[in-house]
């Protein structure tokens, strides 16, 4: 056993399936098996479960891990990042980016938070280096048990408060296309539809001052447009960098894809985190429905 | 009722029911009318008059002298009714002696439901006075109607009778109602000459009438359509100052332009009124070559004429001329200017007929044939006469005993006739008539008559050995009595189901290709490359089947009417022929070194103007020499190829033919074009110094990423070879399904699904059919077919292919044929009528065949499937080609056949490509049917070994008792296997 333990931590990849301390730190309720971890939260509480080990400075990692949370309210924190994980009635997969500072540090943790008493379930962990040059990061909707996606979510303005009402981010079957599989669906229900509606993903890794693709599948109900939007992310006081990338659509599936010189750190100082976020966004003008699939994010140079 | 008719008349309203009919008062003389006189031998062409001294309405009447009783068809321009309401047709007219007239309304609409004419016709008998007439019908189908009144030969019956028009009325009701023109005011464009040849400037005539009771300013816009490009040009607007009850003439001049085909239209407004003018035609030509070639060197492209002269029944005039508004002379200057230079007669119509020749034995009347061969040399056009028209006699035709053969009587007495399957009897005349006329006629003509074709489609008539005693004759005489003419043999056609291949060999083993300098062929069964038998692969196979014999003999395209499609509706076929059916067939032709191609007939060259919705047969309308948009083709084809000779065809993508060749010259000239239905290409020519031309001729500018188009361009400049081979061809669809076939691998049931890469790149594609959850990934060479295959559990008969490059993807519905499977080994019974054992060695097929069939019956010799017969099916390359369904290389049949009732022996055929001295069969006969063993070594079948085969086999079945019933049972497929192997099921190795 042990010599696998070695080859393993020697080629990055930190198998964190035995969830035991020092590795793995837990407060607020959190019942650990051997690989899995489970939590019933109560409202007012903030259970957490933390990775307590340090990493390889100024390093990207890839947080893997399936989890359960049907009434949602569970949260990922990676580094800087905070997600909310949508809600999954059966185990969903989930991939996190994260770039560790020049000290190997970055916050890994998961907790539970609101007012709600919610149920949740985490296991099959693996965090390992990731090397965004030789790997194109893959969004895609196959194993996602839906009906929500887990590596998108409603952008804050279409999402409002909450509810369903201006449209829905789901997950449909893609029966129609080459691979099959399933797609992620954005539907607008609004009878006024904003200007567009966005669906942003969860950060995907970056190195500032190169150059990546950003492609994927996109099918629309009509003739209309689309958008990927390339965001490096908000801060106050801080320059914005976005990069938008509009196309047209149509009722057949399509592959469209751009190439994003992305900016230096220098001049874009949230890129230091070491990731970004990708926008899925459709123009209501047209269409109430696109539906996306394959959306790869790689490395040109 | 007057009053108001008056008001309407003054203020020029045209009202909705008003009188459809153009130029029904005949103020603009002949505009909008045509007029065909059927004329006796030598006759020439009366041009109709307009009498002022007589008429009902307005200043003049038509009158239509007929001294030489021609019979008369005047027609008028197409006007439009609404299906299903009653209409009265009514006219004025008189005439200076009795004569029977027929009157009436035609319509060439077709529907699904029925296809006949529409006629409403009555007879007439005009009287000495004005008198009107009419009668009500109700309007049909899509109500595109013209009136037509036709006197002068009725019965052949000479009626030498002049006859007045006027007022041609058509309006709405059961009942004739007073008499008004179209509207107040009337234009129309006439043109004295539709051909402007060369540089000519075209000399247009507007004509105008004011019926009202004010003065009127018109105005006319003339608008120009250029046929090609659908490009549309102001021709001209002007103001005419129009007096009450008064005409106006107007000439103008058409600057020179482009050359093709074009038409002109116009508006006229005046008095708040506004009205269309008839549409007219004109084409912008090359100057015609002058000279008359030698056919031993020059390839020109040819056309069949009977010279105007009159077919069949149509004009009840035996050998008389068909004046579309011109005499024979012009006639014939029309085709000149077309650039034709070589005229096939005697298939069609009365011209070098031999029953109008040799009137009786030895005796000849060279009077109409020393006209023709005068006129046609006058007009510098080489004649090639196909001697001997047909040799049948029909018979039955349809529901008629008519006798419409070209042969003269005593040659028909003592001639041998021979039965055939079609609707007339073959007829082998006696060898010293045909000697005779053989040698009268080149001893006549000696010098004057450049080719005889040794009559016309033999191979449906009489049989290839018969046939090839009267090459021998007619070859050996003409050669004596004109030793510069040429002798074409063959006319072998595939229309009517004829069939090349036996009825050539036959002319080869006997030798008669010694005495012909070319074969002639029709291909009427592989019109054009995209042909379900492409245009190409057959002449390849002619070639073929011919370098058994004579390697190095001129082949020449006799005959092609439909030059387009798969069926032969003449009326589909017809109006659907373009100009780049005839240019692709014609550079196809000489780019695959065929000497001379020629089309029928003559007057795919004119178009019926008058009745542009008439669907029918266009003969039948053709009212005036008006080019059709074929003629400047057939120009601008001859203006830069007659003379070529084939360098080499150039290999682009599937999809686009190339040819180089060199002109007359000696100068490199290439043609290309999209060979397909529907797909489309772009082209990139790269080079110095090129000349591009259009179909017409016209120069275009050299641009990257031009539409490859059906309409052939032609290129002039120099290394053709090296620009033409180095021109990208992209298709705007790189790839496509070709098609699907069931197989079975290893146990289970698999459906490949073939794909085709059109590009000049390799691809890579995925694909998935709807029915998997996995796709494929695949890569494609270019101009190649990859075959992908899927388990299939459940039994469906169609599919949707989902297929990706990656960037787009696409949807193919496709379907599954049900095949059927069999093993090496195993016995399949087939009903209870026969069954079969397939054993597959190392070395050969070995087939043993049981028939439960004791009644022998008649078989027909060179049809065995007529007949007591098993037939076997091969296809060595099943899952290959898959959107080809029909035979490719790689199929091949056997016919074994036990005795038949009516004498025939037991008898083993293969088809071409089956090495049939290698195959052993018996037949072994017995009380309730029969046994047939065979032994085909692979190597007969072209394979190295045992594989999955395409195989199928059919069971023909006769009775003896001649109820004529004949019935076939099929293991696999249908009874479409004699033409697609896409059902023949699968033979397994054990």
């Amino acid at each position: 056993m042990r010599p696998i333990i070695t080859l393993l931590l020697l080629s990055g990849f930190l198998q964190a399936g035995e969830l035991t301390k020092p590795d793995w730190n837990w407060y607020g309720g959190w019942q650990i098996n051997s690989d899995s971890a489970r939590i019933t939260h109560t409202p007012g509480t903030w259970p957490k479960l933390i990775y307590a080990r340090s990493f390889k400075a100024d390093t990207v990692y890839r947080l893997r891990f399936l989890y359960l949370a049907p009434e949602g309210g569970l949260f990922c924190r990676t580094g800087k990042y905070t997600a909310k994980l949508s809600p999954q009635k059966e185990f969903a997969p989930v991939d996190f980016y994260f770039k560790t500072d020049n000290q190997g540090k970055a916050e890994l943790c998961c907790f539970t938070s609101g007012e709600s008493p919610v149920h949740a379930e985490v296991k099959d962990i693996s965090i390992e280096e990731f090397d965004g040059k030789a790997n194109a990061v893959h969004l895609d909707f196959n194993r996602d048990p839906g009906p929500l996606p887990t590596s998108f979510y409603r952008h804050v303005r279409w999402e409002r408060d909450g509810s369903d009402k201006l449209g829905t981010l789901t997950v449909v079957p893609a029966d129609d296309h080459v691979d099959g599989g399933k797609a992620m669906r954005l539907k607008l229900l609004a009878q006024n539809p904003p200007k567009r509606i966005n669906a942003v993903s969860l950060p995907v890794p970056v190195i500032p001052g190169r150059r990546y693709r950003v492609g994927g599948w996109f099918k629309a109900d009509r003739d209309g447009k689309a958008q990927v939007i390339v965001d490096g992310g908000w801060e106050k006081g801080l320059e914005h960098w976005v990069s938008f990338n509009n196309f047209t659509v149509s009722p057949s599936w399509q592959h469209r894809s751009f190439e994003i010189e992305v900016p230096k750190e220098e001049k874009i100082a949230q890129l230091k985190s070491g990731v970004l976020t990708l926008s899925i966004g459709m123009f209501c003008e047209n269409c109430s429905e696109l539906d996306v699939k394959e959306i790869t994010w790689s490395y040109i140079r | 009722m007057k009053f108001i008719l008056y008001v309407l008349l003054s203020t020029g309203f045209i009202c909705a029911a008003e009188n459809p009919v153009r130029n029904s008062s005949f103020e603009l003389d002949s505009a909008n009318y045509g007029v065909v006189r059927f004329a006796r031998k030598g006759g020439g062409y009366l041009k109709p008059e307009f009498d002022t001294t007589t008429s009902v309405h307005g200043k003049q009447s038509i009158r239509f002298t007929n001294p030489k009783a021609d019979m008369i068809e005047f027609l008028s321009a197409e006007f439009k009714l609404e299906p299903g309401k009653a209409y009265t047709l009514s006219w004025y007219m008189k005439s200076d002696k009795p004569v029977r007239i027929r009157c009436g309304v035609l319509s060439g609409d077709i529907t699904p439901q029925s296809d006949a004419w529409i006629t409403e016709l009555r007879w007439m008998k005009p009287e000495m006075e004005w008198k009107r007439y009419s009668f009500s019908f109700r309007a049909k189908k899509y109500g595109n109607y013209f009136t037509e009144f036709r006197w002068g030969n009725w019965g052949q019956i000479p009626n030498a009778a002049t006859v007045w028009f006027d007022a041609v009325q058509i309006n709405e009701g059961t009942e004739a109602t007073p008499y008004a023109p179209r509207a107040t005011i009337e234009a129309a464009l006439t043109a004295p000459e539709r051909v402007c040849v060369g540089d000519a400037q075209m000399p247009l005539k507007i004509v105008a009438v004011n019926y009202g009771d004010a003065d009127t300013t018109l105005s006319l816009r003339i608008m120009q359509e250029e046929y090609l490009t659908r490009a549309k040009t102001a021709a001209g607007e002007l103001q005419l100052e129009l007096k009450a009850q008064s005409v106006v003439h107007r000439n103008l001049l058409l600057p020179k332009g482009r050359y093709g085909h074009f038409s002109l239209s116009g508006e006229v407004t005046g008095n708040g009124s506004n009205d269309t003018i008839f549409p007219i035609h004109y084409a912008r030509v090359f100057q015609p070559r002058s000279g008359i070639p030698d056919l031993h060197r020059e390839t020109v492209l040819g056309v069949e004429s009977s010279y105007g002269e009159t077919a069949e029944n149509q004009s009840f005039i035996l050998g008389g001329f068909r004046g579309l508004e011109t005499d024979q002379e012009g006639y014939m200057r029309f085709f000149r200017n077309s650039g034709i230079k070589l005229l096939r007669s005697g298939n069609n119509g009365d011209a070098f007929s031999w029953n109008l020749i040799e009137t009786a034995p030895g005796v000849f009347d060279w009077s109409g044939t020393d006209r023709l061969v005068e006129l046609a040399n006058r007009n510098e056009l080489a004649i090639m006469i196909v001697l001997g028209n047909m040799f049948y006699v029909r018979d039955n035709y349809r529901t008629q005993k008519r006798d419409l053969t070209r042969l003269p009587s005593f040659v028909i007495q003592n001639a041998r006739k021979i039965a055939t399957k079609m609707p007339w009897d073959g007829i082998l005349p006696p060898y010293e008539m045909w000697k005779r006329y053989a040698y009268a006629m080149a001893s006549r003509y000696k010098g004057r008559i450049a080719a005889y074709e040794l009559t016309n489609e033999p191979n449906i008539c009489v049989p290839g050995k018969d046939y090839a005693d009267y090459i021998k004759i007619a070859g050996k005489e003409i050669r004596r009595a004109d030793p510069g003419a040429i002798v074409v043999g063959g006319g072998i056609t595939s229309d009517f189901g004829g069939i090349a291949g036996e009825f050539l060999s036959a002319l080869g083993e006997s030798n008669a290709l010694d005495f012909c300098d070319a074969l002639s062929f029709h291909p009427y069964a592989s019109r054009q490359e995209n042909s379900v038998n492409p245009a190409r692969e057959s002449l390849l196979q002619l070639r073929r089947m011919l370098t058994k014999f004579k390697p190095e003999m001129p082949l020449w395209n006799s005959e092609l009417y439909y030059l387009w499609g798969e069926n032969s509706d003449n009326k589909q076929v017809e109006a659907g022929t373009r100009p780049y059916h005839l240019a692709q067939r014609f550079l196809l032709d000489i780019g695959e070194g065929i000497k001379q191609t020629m089309y029928l007939p003559d007057t795919a060259l004119i178009m019926h103007e008058l009745s542009p919705s008439w669907r029918q047969v266009a003969n039948f309308v053709l009212t005036g020499l008006i080019p059709s948009p074929l003629y400047p083709a057939h120009s601008s084809l001859m203006h830069f190829f007659a003379g070529s000779t084939p360098v080499e065809r150039i290999n682009w993508i599937r999809g686009t033919t190339c040819y180089l060749f060199r002109d007359r010259d000696g100068q490199e000239i290439a043609a290309f074009w999209n060979n397909t239905k529907d797909k489309k290409f772009k082209f990139t020519l790269k080079g110095e110094k090129l000349c591009l031309y259009d179909i017409y001729g016209n120069s275009l500018a050299v641009k990257p990423g031009m539409l490859l188009t059906q309409e052939p361009y032609f290129l002039r400049g120099h290394n053709l070879r090296r620009v033409l081979t180095e021109t990208s061809v992209t298709p705007e669809q790189i790839y496509s399904i070709t098609g699907s076939r069931l197989s079975i691998s290893e146990g289970k049931r698999m459906l490949g699904i073939g794909v085709y890469n059109h590009g000049n790149v390799p691809i890579n594609l995925k694909l998935r059919p709807d029915f998997a959850k996995i796709s494929q990934e695949i890569t494609i060479k270019p101009q190649s077919e990859n075959v992908v295959y899927y388990a299939l559990s459940e039994e469906c008969q169609q599919t949707k292919i989902i297929i990706s490059d990656g960037k787009e993807l696409q949807s193919w519905p496709v379907s599954i044929n049900a095949v059927k499977f069999c093993r090496s080994h195993e016995t399949t019974q087939v009903g209870n009528f026969f069954n079969f054992r397939p054993v597959m060695t190392e070395d050969a097929l070995d087939l043993t065949i049981r028939v439960n069939d004791a009644d022998r019956g008649p078989r027909e010799k060179d049809s065995p499937w007529i007949g007591d017969t098993i037939e076997l099916f091969f296809d060595t390359q099943p899952e290959s080609r898959l959107d080809h369904p029909t035979y490719t290389r790689n199929v091949h049949r056997i016919f074994l056949s036990p005795a038949s009732s009516n004498g025939l022996a037991a008898t083993f055929q293969g088809t071409n490509g089956v090495n049939s001295t290698a195959v052993r069969w018996k037949i072994t006969e017995d009380s309730e049917g029969y046994t047939a063993t065979l032994s085909i070594p692979w190597s007969a079948l072209g394979m190295s070994g045992p594989t999955q085969i395409g195989f199928d086999i059919a069971v023909d079945n006769a009775d003896s008792l001649g109820s004529g019933k004949h019935t076939q049972k099929v293991w696999s497929g249908n009874e479409f296997n004699y033409k697609n192997r896409m059902r023949f099921g699968t033979l397994m190795p054990k």
